[in-house]
Formats: C-alpha cells, sequence, structure tokens
C-alpha cells in the first residue's frame, strides 16, 4: 500500500528539567492511502500535539514528517503554508471558521488563498453533500455546531487534499450529530480517495477505522 | 477594597503591552506640559536676570530737572532709589554715531548699567572716563593715567555750541559693551567740569529712579505711580520716560503665559484623544471580562473602580518619568542656549532667585502631574461608564475573540475570496471602530495640520519683501516730536529733500542696479484717526503697484489722482485704523511750505501693500495742489541679485553722504526675518514631533490590538493555508485603510480648519502670518511618516505573530 503520511522519530517535549513534558517522545508511524485512522489516548498523551506535527502547524523537536514522500519541515513557512493548502485538510473540535465569511466563503477560503477561481457547481455540490445547501450565505454564529463541522468538513475536503486531520471533530456534538459527521467523513474521503486521521475518544468511531493508534505519554503503545 | 487594588495591579501587568502604549502617552503627555511650563519660567527668569544684570534698571526718568528738585522728589516718598546725570555735551563722530559727555553719579552709573573695566570716576575738571570704542572710533590711542585731547560741542542756551578741544587725563574705562552698530559712546566727566562749562541756572539733569518693589503689583501700576510723582512736581508729560522693558521683564507678561496656557491645552488635547481611544478599544475587548467579574459578585462602582485604578497607576508610573525627561530636557536647553549667549552664566546667575526658581518648580512639577492626571480621568469618563453598565450576561453573550458580534446573520456571499476581500471584509465588520480609530488618529493630525499652517505662512521671503521694497530701499528719516532731532520732523526733511532726480541718476547709474521705483508721500493730520498719518503718492510709470495689489473694491488710476479717492492698506486699516474700510471718508490736513491744505477723500479700495509702506495710496498727480515741491519718499532699488556687497556699499556710502536717508537691505531683512522663523519653527517642529509621537501611539495601539485581537482568527488563516507574504500583505492592507483615512480626514479637515486660524493669525498680526500658504511640506511629513510607521508596524507585528506557532495561536483565546 502506497504510504501516504509518514512520521519518522518525531520528537516534541515542552518545558525543560523537572518540567519536561513529552508530548510526542519517537513516534514513528506509516498511514496508507485511503485509510482511516483513529488516534487514541487520554488527555494529555500528545494526540492533538502528534497531529499537528503531520499537519505541519507545530514544529517538531526532531524527527520528520513526510506526506505523499514529501519531508514536509524541509519547506520554508511558506512553501509549508502552500503545502498545506494542497495536500493537507484540518479540522478541529471547535470548528475555527472565521466569523466574519459566510459559509461559502469560508469553503473556498482555502481556493481564494491559492487564487483559485472556485467551480461554483462543484461548491454547490459539496454544499449539498454537507446539508448546507439553504445556509449558503449564512454567517457562522447563525449555525448550530454540526452545521458548523460540516462547514468545516466542506473547507478541509474543497481542495481535494491527500491527507484530512481531524482533532476530535465529534467532541462538541452530540452522539447523534457526531455520528452523522464521522459518516460524512468517511463518505467524503473514500468519494475523494483521501486518507483521513483522526482523534477521537469515542471507541464506536475506533470500531470502523482501518487503524487504531493508542498514544500514551508521547509515545505510540498499541496499535490495530 | 484591597483585593480590587491587586486586581488592578494584576491587570495592569496582564495587559502590559497595552498599558506600555498608554504609558508612552502619558509619558509625552507629562514630558510636554513640564517642557512648556518651565521653558516659560525659565525664560522669564533669564530675561529677568538678564535684563537685570546688563540693561538699565531704572524704572522711570524725567529730564529737565534742577539738583533741588531732585532733591525734593527723592524725598517725596515712593522712590526706593534715585541718581542724576546731566549730558554736558556731544560730538558727532559720524552720521550715526556720537560722543556724549555727561556727568553722572554713582547711583546713575549703576542703574544706566554703566561700568568701569578699569580706573576710577574723574574727580578733577580735566578727568575724564571713555569708553574704549569711541576712542577707536577716533582713531586716538589711550591709556589710563594718559592724556587725551577731545573734540565737543557744549549744550549751552537751549544750542550746541561751537565746537572746542581740551585735554583730559584718563581716570578709567567703562565697559565696552555692545560695540557693533552702538550709536552714542558715553564720556563721564566730573561735576566740576559740567558746572564750569554749563552757566549756572542752565545745568538740567536727568533724574533716574525706582520705585519700591512691594509698591509695583504690574506694569501699569508702575507706570501710573511714575505719572503721578510727575504730575505731583509739576513736571510735564514730554519730559517723562519709563523703562518698559525693565518692568515688563520683571513682572507678569499675560501674552507669554496666554501662549503656555494654549500650548498645554493643545497636549492635554492630543494626550485625552489617544489614551481615550486606546482604552475606548480595550474596553470594548474587555466587555466579557468585565461580565464575569460581575457575574461573580463585583458591584459596578467596584468595577469603575478598577478601571479608573488601572489608568491613575500608569500616570503614578509613566507621568515622573515625563517629568525627569523634561527636567533632563530643560537642563540640556539651558546649557546649550547659554553656550550661544553673549553672556556667561556666571553673569546672571547673581540675579536669580534660586530658592523662588526651586519653588517654580516644584510648582510646575506638581501641575505637570495633575494636568497628566486631568488628562488620563477624562480620557478613562467613558470607559469607566462602559464598564459600570456591563451585565453579568454580558460574560456569557459577547464573543470573546473574532469580530462578528456586530455582523448580520446573512449576506450574499463573495463567489471568489481575495486578501483583499478578506480586509474588506474586516474593515468592513468594524466600521464603527474603523472609523473611530481614523477619527481618533486624524485628530492629532488636524492639530498638527493647523500649527503647520501657520509656520508654513510664516515666510521670510515674504517678510523680507514686506519690510524691503526692492533689494535695497532708500527712505527718508522723518520723525515727529524729536527734540534732539528736529531736522527730522517732515517739513523740514522735504524743505532739504534728499531723494532728488540727480540722486535718482545716480543710483541707476550704479553698476548692478536694473530699477529703481519712486514714490511720493505727505504727511497729514486725519481728522476722523485723530493722528498724523502718512499717505503714498504712486507715479503713473509705477501705477501697477497700486492696481495689481487692490483685494476689494475697484478704483482706476485715473480716479486716483483726483485727490478725493484714496486706496487704504489692508492690514493698516485692520490694526491700526479700528477697521476703516470701502465708503469711509477721511478729512485729511497737511501743512507743507507754509500751506495748509485740507481736502477729503473716500476710500475706494483696499489693497495688500507692504506693512512698511504707509495706509493709504493716492496718485502722485493728486499732491500737485499740495505741492509743487519734491515730495519723493522712498527709493526702491531693484538689482540683479539679492544682494551684492559691492553695490551695497556704493549705496551704503550715499546713505552715509546723506543724514536723512536710511538705507534697509531686503537681504538683512530676510536674515532677520529667517533667524527668528527658524526658533519659532525649531520649537514648533520638536512641540509637533512629540504631539505626533503621542498621535503614533494611537496607530500602534489600533494595529497591535487588531492583531492581537484576531490572533486566533489569523491561525486559523494560516492553517488553511494563508502564507506569511499574504498575511504581510493583508496587514499591510488594513494599515493602509487607516493611513488613507486618516490622511483624508487630516487633510482635508486640516484644509478647512487651517483656514480660519490662519485668517485669525492674520488679523491679529501673529508671527506675521499674512499670505495663506497650504502646509505641503506638512502633509508630506505626516504621510510619510504614518506610511513608514506603518510598514515598520506590519513587519513587527508579522515577526511577532511568527514567533507563536500556528496552533499556539489558534488555542489562543481557548
Amino acid at each position: 500500500m502506497e504510504i501516504v503520511v509518514k512520521a519518522q522519530d518525531l520528537v516534541k517535549y515542552y518545558g525543560t528539567g523537572g518540567n519536561l513534558v513529552k508530548a510526542v517522545d519517537h513516534v514513528d508511524l506509516e498511514i496508507g492511502r485511503g485509510q482511516f485512522t483513529v488516534i487514541m489516548g487520554r488527555s494529555g498523551s500528545g494526540k492533538s500535539t502528534l497531529l499537528h506535527l503531520l499537519g505541519g502547524l507545530d514544529k517538531p523537536g526532531s524527527g520528520k514528517v513526510f506526506i505523499e514522500n514529501e519531508d514536509i519541515f524541509r519547506h520554508s513557512r511558506d512553501g509549508l503554508a502552500k503545502l498545506r493548502r494542497k495536500k493537507i485538510g484540518f479540522i478541529f473540535q471547535d470548528y475555527n471558521l472565521v466569523p466574519s465569511l459566510t459559509v461559502w466563503e469560508n469553503i473556498i477560503l482555502p481556493l481564494g488563498l491559492s487564487n483559485i477561481v472556485p467551480d461554483t457547481k462543484k461548491i454547490e455540490n459539496l454544499l449539498e453533500k454537507t446539508g448546507l445547501s439553504n445556509k449558503k450565505n449564512a454567517m457562522p454564529e447563525t449555525l448550530s455546531g454540526g452545521q458548523k463541522q460540516r462547514c468545516a468538513i466542506a473547507r478541509a475536503i474543497v481542495t481535494e487534499p491527500a491527507v484530512i486531520l481531524a482533532d476530535e471533530p465529534t467532541g462538541n456534538l452530540d452522539s447523534q450529530t457526531g455520528a452523522e459527521i464521522v459518516t460524512l467523513l468517511k463518505q467524503s474521503v473514500e468519494e475523494y480517495g483521501q486518507t483521513l486521521v483522526m482523534i477521537t475518544h469515542d471507541g464506536s468511531i475506533a470500531e470502523i477505522a482501518d487503524r487504531v493508534y493508542f498514544i500514551e505519554d508521547g509515545r505510540v503503545v498499541d496499535k490495530a | 477594597m484591597n483585593m480590587l487594588r491587586t486586581l488592578a495591579r494584576q491587570n495592569m501587568k496582564y495587559y502590559r503591552k497595552r498599558n506600555i502604549l498608554i504609558g508612552v502617552a502619558v509619558f509625552f503627555t507629562s514630558f510636554l506640559v513640564f517642557v512648556m511650563l518651565s521653558a516659560g519660567v525659565v525664560f522669564q527668569q533669564e530675561q529677568y536676570a538678564s535684563i537685570n544684570a546688563f540693561y538699565p534698571n531704572w524704572h522711570g526718568q524725567y529730564s529737565y530737572i534742577t539738583e533741588d528738585l531732585a532733591r525734593q522728589i527723592a524725598s517725596g516718598g515712593n522712590i526706593e532709589k534715585y541718581g542724576i546725570f546731566s549730558e554736558m555735551a556731544y560730538t558727532e563722530l559720524s552720521k550715526k554715531t556720537k560722543i556724549s559727555y555727561r556727568y553722572a553719579d554713582e547711583k546713575a552709573m549703576d542703574m544706566l548699567r554703566l561700568e568701569l573695566s578699569e580706573g576710577r570716576m574723574p574727580e578733577a575738571e580735566d578727568e575724564i572716563v571713555l569708553d574704549p570704542g569711541a576712542v577707536e572710533k577716533l582713531g586716538k590711542s589711550a591709556e589710563l593715567g594718559g592724556k587725551v585731547t577731545l573734540p565737543y560741542q557744549v549744550y549751552r542756551d537751549g544750542a550746541k555750541d561751537y565746537a572746542k578741544e581740551r585735554e583730559f587725563t584718563v581716570t578709567g574705562f567703562l565697559n565696552n559693551m555692545d560695540a557693533d552698530g552702538k550709536e552714542t559712546y558715553i564720556a563721564l566727566v566730573s561735576k566740576e567740569l559740567l558746572e564750569k562749562e554749563v552757566p549756572a541756572g542752565q545745568v538740567s539733569y536727568v533724574f533716574l529712579f525706582r520705585i519700591p518693589g512691594k509698591d509695583v503689583k504690574s506694569t501699569d501700576n508702575a507706570k501710573n505711580i511714575i505719572n503721578g510723582i510727575a504730575s505731583k512736581y509739576g513736571i510735564p508729560e514730554d519730559n517723562i520716560r519709563i523703562n518698559t522693558y525693565n518692568l515688563v521683564a520683571n513682572h507678569a507678561d499675560t501674552d507669554m503665559y496666554m501662549v503656555i496656557f494654549v500650548v498645554i491645552c493643545v497636549v492635554i488635547l492630543a494626550g485625552i484623544i489617544t489614551i481615550y481611544s486606546i482604552y475606548y478599544i480595550g474596553t470594548n475587548e474587555r466587555i466579557q471580562e468585565y461580565g464575569r467579574l460581575k457575574a461573580a459578585g463585583m458591584t459596578s462602582k467596584e468595577l469603575k473602580k478598577i478601571v479608573l485604578w488601572e489608568g491613575t497607576g500608569i500616570v503614578k508610573k509613566a507621568a515622573p518619568s515625563g517629568i525627569v525627561a523634561g527636567m533632563v530636557l530643560e537642563a540640556a536647553g539651558i546649557i546649550i542656549l547659554h553656550s550661544m549667549a553673549w553672556y556667561s552664566m556666571d553673569d546672571i546667575i547673581p540675579y536669580i532667585s534660586i530658592p523662588k526658581l526651586i519653588i517654580y518648580h516644584l510648582g510646575i512639577i506638581v501641575l505637570a502631574f495633575l494636568v497628566t492626571y486631568l488628562t488620563m480621568y477624562i480620557s478613562l469618563r467613558k470607559p469607566v461608564r462602559i464598564a459600570g453598565k456591563i451585565t453579568e450576561m454580558e460574560a456569557v453573550r459577547y464573543p470573546s475573540s473574532g469580530n462578528a458580534g456586530k455582523s448580520s446573520r446573512k449576506r450574499k456571499s463573495a463567489s471568489k475570496i481575495s486578501i483583499f476581500y478578506l480586509v474588506k471584509n474586516t474593515l468592513g465588520n468594524n466600521k464603527k471602530r474603523s472609523m473611530a480609530t481614523i477619527f481618533a488618529m486624524s485628530a492629532t493630525g488636524l492639530l498638527v495640520m493647523v500649527v503647520a499652517t501657520v509656520i508654513s505662512c510664516i515666510d521670510s521671503r515674504l517678510d523680507a519683501d514686506d519690510m524691503c521694497h526692492g533689494q535695497y530701499m532708500f527712505r527718508e528719516m522723518v520723525e515727529f516730536n524729536n527734540k534732539d532731532h528736529p531736522e527730522r520732523e517732515w517739513q523740514e526733511v522735504m524743505a532739504a529733500n534728499p531723494l532728488t532726480k540727480d540722486l535718482l541718476k545716480r543710483i541707476k547709474k550704479i553698476d548692478g542696479v536694473e530699477k529703481v521705483t519712486c514714490f511720493e508721500s505727505i504727511y497729514a493730520y486725519i481728522d476722523e484717526l485723530s493722528w498724523e498719518y502718512e499717505i503714498m503718492g504712486v507715479p503713473e510709470e509705477n501705477q501697477s503697484f497700486i492696481m495689481d495689489n487692490i483685494v476689494e473694491g475697484s478704483v482706476t488710476y485715473e480716479e486716483l489722482q483726483s485727490g478725493n479717492k484714496v486706496v487704504v492698506n489692508k492690514r493698516s486699516a485692520k490694526w491700526h485704523m479700528g477697521g476703516i474700510g470701502i465708503g469711509d471718508k477721511i478729512t485729511y490736513t497737511t501743512e507743507i511750505g507754509g500751506k495748509t491744505v485740507k481736502k477729503e477723500a473716500e476710500i475706494v479700495a483696499v489693497g495688500d501693500f507692504p506693512i512698511i509702506f504707509p495706509g493709504f495710496y493716492m496718485a502722485s498727480k493728486s499732491f500737485d495742489d499740495i505741492s509743487r515741491e519734491n515730495l519723493n519718499a522712498v527709493f526702491s532699488v531693484w538689482a540683479k541679485e539679492n544682494y551684492n556687497e559691492e553695490l551695497y556699499e556704493k549705496l551704503s556710502r550715499i546713505e552715509d553722504e546723506e543724514p536723512l536717508l536710511v538705507l534697509s537691505t531686503w537681504q538683512e531683512q530676510y536674515e532677520i526675518s529667517e533667524s527668528g522663523s527658524l526658533m519659532v519653527t525649531v520649537f514648533f517642529s520638536i512641540f509637533l514631533g512629540i504631539l505626533g509621537c503621542i498621535c503614533a501611539m494611537n496607530m500602534v495601539n489600533t494595529m497591535i490590538s487588531s492583531v492581537q485581537r484576531r490572533k486566533k482568527e489569523i491561525g486559523m488563516l494560516q492553517a488553511v493555508g494563508m502564507t506569511d507574504r499574504q498575511l504581510f500583505t493583508m496587514l499591510q492592507l488594513e494599515g493602509a485603510y487607516y493611513i488613507l483615512g486618516t490622511l483624508f480626514v487630516t487633510i482635508a479637515g486640516g484644509a478647512l480648519l487651517s483656514y480660519p486660524v490662519y485668517r485669525w493669525a492674520e488679523d491679529h498680526g501673529i508671527l506675521g502670518v499674512h499670505k495663506y500658504q497650504f502646509p505641503f511640506g506638512a502633509v508630506i511629513i505626516i504621510s510619510v511618516v504614518l506610511a513608514v510607521l506603518e510598514i515598520i508596524l506590519v513587519v513587527f507585528m508579522t515577526r511577532s505573530v511568527k514567533k507563536e506557532t500556528i496552533i499556539d495561536r489558534i488555542r489562543f483565546s481557548e
């Protein structure tokens, strides 16, 4: 299987001496194309830090991250930003939508930053798939949690990136909405052949994942 | 209460960045207030000390007094100190310089600030004390104890007697101060010689005196006392002289205090605008925090106290630093000024009251602190009110980050997104705040524009044009009621008018002279104005001088030939003639060649003529029925260059030959104006610079808080692929919006506001302002400074954003 995401001896420590926190401690992992991978672990185990390192949002102390065989930290800051635009889609627990932009504008934002004129038909399809067709011109503050997360999903997949990194996307949602979001995410990545890496505490999500990594004190302690 | 203070203190630490900005504004406010006040006091004390150290310090002077009357006045009360001197003789060294032979007693010497540099006062008939400058002018050499033969004409029987010579023994020398341009050199003779040369009964003294300090409450009060004593002893008004310099220097100068007051008001205003806007933005951002405090049980009153204490806490820290910096600048300023002054610090220190100076400074320190405190208090009024009105629900309702609070629920989406669209969207969503920021920044900009307009209207070239018509100008030395110079009475000057056709030809022939324009004039008593005024007659060949300068009304040159139509000088009319204008009539009476002519004329137009020229203008022909004699009054000499040393020397020779001619040069007037305007410009530039720093704090706050507030949003944008370059462009465009907005309001508003200020300055003759000039220089400086500041700020902010990882920024408000 083609490896899309690869972490090699990844390290991220915070603090020094007695206050040293080993958020990510010599982690090695490989994720294949089209796989749905779940990362699980207790709060403070370092799973979010690992996800941020995989997406280039944070810098590792040492180690490497490869996305489609490209060492992402060899890029300049701007190069990394462009790479994120093209190859990585992020979904956060608290949605992180730009409050001053409408649903439509939030979705096309990554395209705008790449100076790409959006394909209106494609975006309308995306809205339909995410159930936001009637919310196209709405401001994020008027949406429910589930709708906000759908909008965030649409934004993450609009550029058809190779990898979707989702940090507890259902953490703020009720179980039914959470399940709908996971289904939507899974359908989307399957349709576009994308790789999904998701952090979750929800065992039922782990059950439908292709692979599960368990993290404890910054180390991968188990794989399933 | 302690908890509240602790909370206020902790808040001050937590909001350190913002408080530093406010602190800088407070620092500059206290600094400026201290510097303005101390400059005023130091200037006054220095003026007082230097006048007392070097200039005559008598308060009043009565002429033509006998020794007996002097004793009577002295014993009559209200006299603190008196002295007498008498002018025995004089000798003319050149047209402009003379030696005055005087007898003076010790107290008169002291009050006239005459000091011996060496030797002693003359006692015997043939003894004399000389000014070394006079000896040099005479081309003689004299040494202490040596003999010198000097010429003099004794004042006898109200006239100058025939010149004679006498051999004197030099017993001392006077301090040769201010030798350049000195017109009268003093030679001190003994009382014995005075009484020998001037017949008994003809010796008249000048009585100099000082009135007791406790009686001098103001300059006007001193004048009243001096005039009162004179009237008590029957001394005519013409024989009284009052030393206004000394009185003004030693007593309240209301004009200077007015200037300081206005400047301080401007500083306070700038401070209030800046501190207020920083707090206003800050308070709006902290609404949720205040809501939480209220939810935790804090009362509105307690919340208000916290906001107030945070502000006053900054004043307590920043104002003393500003005052100390002001003191350092004051000390440096004194040292620099003294290094340029013609006298040394040691000379004036004995005349400065150190305890008084300390008390003044303590007062200024307290005042500067209080004024800064007041500035902060006023700035805080609204933020305190806002904080007081916040409800517990705001903690839940108000968004802690982002700027969507006021956005609509729905709007039309843009079909595509660009950096420019993001900027437009951000600014559009914060319209009220963006406008408030622009207006707050523009308020200081407007102050700068108004002051800059006044400065730009101070034009040394225009000033010089105002004081000298042509590159060189010959005028007659006309003076009225000068007993020493009856030859300067206008009728006397006209009888021997030196501005002849021959002289005109001679001047025209001089190499370098291009053209000479002539003007005639008469002096006439104007009934309506109850004063003697000069009326200028403009010859036909020079009629454009009148016609081109008319600013109101209309008249033809031919109409001005009748003598019953006159053009008035705009500024003279405004300042010296009680606002006389078009349609008013004047009845003028002139006496020349034993003939008296009375005529009437109507003011038909107003012109803007050089201020050195008279108030009224007619055609030369209108003087035909007054006198057919030579009425030339001015020869304006136009040359190839603004100034030529060789040409000046040739013209100076003519001036030396003609005792009633005065030569002035455009260059000299230009230099005088330049040195004067340089000081004003430097002073105002420093003032505006510091004011600009206060204004800059506003912009720094706006930009920094805009990034701080949107830290999370910026993080989100970067998480989805915004590059640093795109972020930089976005912040630059946002900054550019503030700058362009500020510049627009500053320039447009400044132009509207500065014109009435210019009119006011012109009306009041402030700093010689009389032609409006838009301050393009200031606009360029403001634009460049704002643009540079914006670029620096954006670079600084982009770097500061880069210091944190994207994920740290996204987590910012969590």
